[in-house]
């Protein structure tokens, strides 16, 4: 049971991995709409976080972490962005299905 | 059972739980409020690891600024929100219908992983019997358990690599040739066995402790907040400076797409029409006759 007990960096990545498996299969199998994609993909950045997050840790190395503050930088801009698009392309269609949007393409 | 393990299964635990509370609710409201559980247990496990500060940004950021931002455009949007017309999740069972299926995917799964063993012991000079040592060892080390977590994650990105391919609208006869059960079960074995391989074959490099570029001094002499502002205002500037300069183009950015004008009515300054007005623009010398008049 001691493996159960002191956590070790396996157990981090297992859960980051999980994570990740699920923000992608939110984005390409159940996506409904277009912020469910988008709250899926914040999902995936929040397990490459954990991932840094843990292996930071486990090396002992600070840069894991300044990483991390970088790409959560990223995923706010990124996130604004996409629900700027999307408010725009409310806007204009009435609705935000998945299957309208190639109507963007052109 | 020990307090840090406990906290890290609960935060764990309850991260995967409103992690496919996100994918799997029922509406957007629902999807927003879980995913702000999710980063507050992401929040609790970073704490775990002795990231402190990252916690607290991570709370006061994303769940303080984004996803109360994904709440407030999922408020305005109301109802449309398209979620009545939701696509229904495909019938998993169909793709293990029949026995043949069932043992097609694990023949070839485990050929591919012991084929993968038995590269790696003879890539890397490991002896075999110490790699498998290390299958029958200790029932349950955290190996195993990441063994079982990437199995289930190699088979559902198999899956879903598959159903995106297929959904992508490619052509019908490569679309039927994708759907037929040989090469499905084949692609699916080969991402199964290649996580397997990689559990048992990935170690820490040894050397890898002599490579960190900034170790993390004990927490009693600085604390994390001022270890991380050490590092980012002196070797990572310039990172710094463009994560601000993003952040900026992000805004502009945003209030560019949805900034609506006025039309109508409303009477505006240019502020540029106006001070570029010349004398040409305002004056006008008319030499009048005698007797004639003006012409306005």
């Amino acid at each position: 049971m001691d493996s159960v007990m002191t956590i070790t960096l396996t157990h981090y990545l297992t859960v980051a991995a999980i994570l990740f498996a699920t923000g992608v299969f939110g984005i390409i199998v159940a996506r409904k709409n277009i912020i469910s994609i988008l709250m899926s993909i914040e999902l995936i950045l929040l397990a490459v976080n954990l991932n840094f997050v843990a292996f930071s840790a486990h090396l002992n190395d600070l840069v894991g972490q300044v990483t991390v503050l970088f790409i959560l930088a990223v995923a706010a801009a990124e996130a604004a962005i996409g629900l700027a698009i999307l408010v725009v392309y409310y806007r204009n269609r009435g609705a935000i299905d998945v299957k309208d949007l190639s109507r963007l393409r052109g | 059972m020990e307090l840090a393990a406990l906290a890290f299964y609960i935060f764990a635990g309850s991260l995967l739980v409103s992690a496919f509370g996100v994918v799997f609710s029922k509406g957007p409201v629902h999807s927003v409020f879980f995913l702000i559980l999710s980063f507050f247990n992401a929040a609790g496990l970073f704490v775990l690891t002795g990231a402190e500060f990252l916690a607290m940004i991570l709370v006061l950021v994303y769940v303080g600024a984004v996803a109360v931002l994904f709440l407030f455009v999922v408020m305005m949007l109301g109802g449309d929100v398209g979620s009545l017309r939701q696509v229904p999740l495909p019938d998993w069972s169909r793709f293990f219908k029949s026995t043949f299926q069932v043992a097609t995917f694990l023949i070839v799964a485990g050929g591919f992983s012991f084929g993968a063993l038995y590269f790696g012991t003879w890539w890397y000079d490991i002896p075999l019997s110490q790699t498998l040592e290390s299958l029958w060892a200790a029932p349950l080390t955290g190996f195993d358990a990441y063994v079982l977590a990437s199995c289930i994650a190699g088979v559902a990105l198999g899956r879903i690599v598959l159903h995106g391919l297929l959904e992508t609208g490619i052509r019908k006869s490569f679309g039927n040739f994708l759907s037929s059960f040989p090469l499905n079960l084949v692609v699916m074995g080969v991402i199964f066995g290649e996580f397997i391989a990689l559990a048992f074959l990935w170690g820490a490099s040894v050397t890898a402790p002599e490579y960190t570029s900034a170790p993390i001094p004990p927490v009693d002499q600085i604390s994390n907040t001022q270890a991380l502002g050490q590092l980012i205002y002196t070797d990572y500037f310039y990172a710094f400076q463009m994560g601000g300069m993003i952040l900026l183009l992000a805004m502009i950015g945003s209030i560019v797409l949805t900034l609506r004008q006025r039309g109508g009515g409303i009477r505006r300054q240019n502020v540029v029409e106006q001070v570029s007005r010349t004398k040409e623009d305002t004056l006008r010398i008319n030499k009048i006759m005698v007797g004639k008049g003006v012409d306005v």
